[in-house]
C-alpha cells in the first residue's frame, strides 16, 4: 500500500511529514488535524466523510454483515442494513465531536467490489453479492441523511487503495490487480464469518434502572 | 389507547428503523431530530415514554433528559437513552440526569420492544 509520490513526503503546517493512519474493516478514523486516512478494498465500503466549514474529515471501512440479504427491502430497514447505520453513526458522531456539523457534511464513497470467483462449496454464495448490498446501501443512506455523495468509485470486480487527505478532502485512489483482489476478497469473507457470529452471539450491553 | 413513545435522533435511518419499529408493535410515534426539538414539540402533546439519542447537535439526550425531569408531568414516564456509547462515565452522567434506562446500538428489534414493555407496565 505505497503512497503515491505526491503524498510520500506532503508536510503539514508545521514542516512535519504529515500523520498517516491505516484503518482496516471494522474500523473509522475521524480527524480535525491534517492526517492522511488509508484503507484497502474489496467488497467492504469506505465512506470519506467531511466538513469542509470546520475542517473535520472522516473515514470508515465497514461492510453490512449478514446471513440474508433482501433486494426488495431497503437497505436501511433490513437487519443488515442497521448494521450498517450503526457503522455510519459511529463516524459521523465521533465527527460531532471534533467539530463537525451535520448540515455542512460531504462524502466521496469508494469500494464495493463484486467477486464472482471465490471459491466456495456452495454454488450460490450469498457472500457474492455482499459487494452490491454495501453499494447500495451507501448510496441510499447518504441520501437519506441528506449528505451530498459528491464522487463515488463503487462497484466492479477490482479492489482499491483509498488514500483520503485532511489538507484539501482530495481522495487518491487506484484499482488493484486482480490476483490480489482475490486475497482482500478472503479477507473481506473472513471478516465477514466473524462479524455475522459476533451478531449472533451478540450479548445486549443494556441497563434498566428503575 | 394506545402508548405513545417519542423518538429523538439525528440521523433519519435511525429514526425510521426506531419509528417503524415501534408503529409495527402498535405504539403512537412522536419524532425529533434533536433535544431542542423534542422540548419544543413536548409543549401541549403527551408521551408515555421517551427514547433518545445521546450525541446530537443543538441539545444532546442527557441535556434533554435533564429538562425533561424539570417537567412536572414527564417526572416519572420512562426514559431510556439509545445511543453508540458505551462508556460508564457516560452512562453515570445518563443515570445521574434522570435516565431510566441505556440501550447500547446497534439495537435489536425484539429486544428493544421487551425493555419498553417491561419499563411501561
Amino acid at each position: 500500500m505505497k503512497l503515491p509520490k505526491e503524498l510520500l513526503h506532503k508536510l503539514d503546517a508545521n514542516g512535519e511529514p504529515v500523520k498517516k493512519v491505516k484503518i482496516l474493516p471494522g474500523e473509522y478514523y475521524a480527524s480535525s488535524e491534517d492526517v492522511i486516512i488509508t484503507t484497502l478494498l474489496g467488497s467492504c465500503v469506505a465512506a470519506c466523510l467531511y466538513d469542509p466549514v470546520h475542517k473535520v474529515i472522516g473515514m470508515n471501512h465497514f461492510l453490512l454483515s449478514n446471513d440474508r440479504y433482501s433486494r426488495e427491502m431497503p437497505a436501511c430497514k433490513s437487519e443488515a442494513g442497521r448494521y450498517g447505520v450503526y457503522a455510519m453513526e459511529m463516524l459521523v458522531n465521533d465527527m460531532l465531536k471534533r467539530g463537525a456539523s451535520r448540515r455542512n457534511m460531504q462524502a466521496k464513497a469508494f469500494g464495493g467490489a463484486t467477486q464472482l470467483n471465490i471459491n466456495s462449496s456452495r454454488g450460490n454464495d450469498v457472500f457474492t453479492c455482499v459487494g452490491e448490498v454495501n453499494c447500495r446501501f451507501v448510496r441510499e443512506y447518504l441520501s437519506r441523511e441528506n449528505i451530498p455523495l459528491v464522487v463515488e468509485d463503487l462497484g466492479g470486480a477490482q479492489g482499491r487503495v483509498v488514500h483520503f487527505c485532511f489538507s484539501d478532502f482530495t481522495i487518491f485512489s487506484r484499482k488493484i490487480e486482480k490476483t490480489f483482489t482475490a486475497s482482500l476478497v478472503k479477507r473481506d469473507k473472513a471478516f465477514w464469518k466473524k462479524s455475522v457470529e459476533k451478531q449472533q452471539n451478540a450479548v445486549s450491553d443494556n441497563d434498566i434502572w428503575l | 389507547m394506545d402508548k405513545t413513545i417519542m423518538a429523538v435522533d439525528d440521523s433519519v435511518s435511525m429514526r425510521f428503523m426506531l419509528s417503524s419499529t415501534l408503529k409495527e408493535a402498535g405504539y403512537e410515534v412522536l419524532e425529533a431530530v434533536d433535544g431542542r426539538e423534542a422540548l419544543a414539540k413536548l409543549e401541549g402533546s403527551h408521551i408515555d415514554m421517551l427514547i433518545t439519542d445521546l450525541n446530537m447537535e443543538n441539545m444532546d439526550g442527557i441535556e434533554l433528559t435533564r429538562e425533561v425531569r424539570k417537567i412536572p408531568s414527564l417526572k416519572a414516564i420512562p426514559v431510556i437513552i439509545l445511543t453508540t456509547e458505551a462508556d460508564p462515565e457516560v452512562k453515570m452522567s445518563g443515570k445521574a440526569a434522570g435516565a431510566s434506562g441505556w440501550m447500547v446500538k446497534p439495537f435489536k428489534p425484539e429486544q428493544l420492544l421487551n425493555i419498553i414493555e417491561k419499563v411501561l407496565r
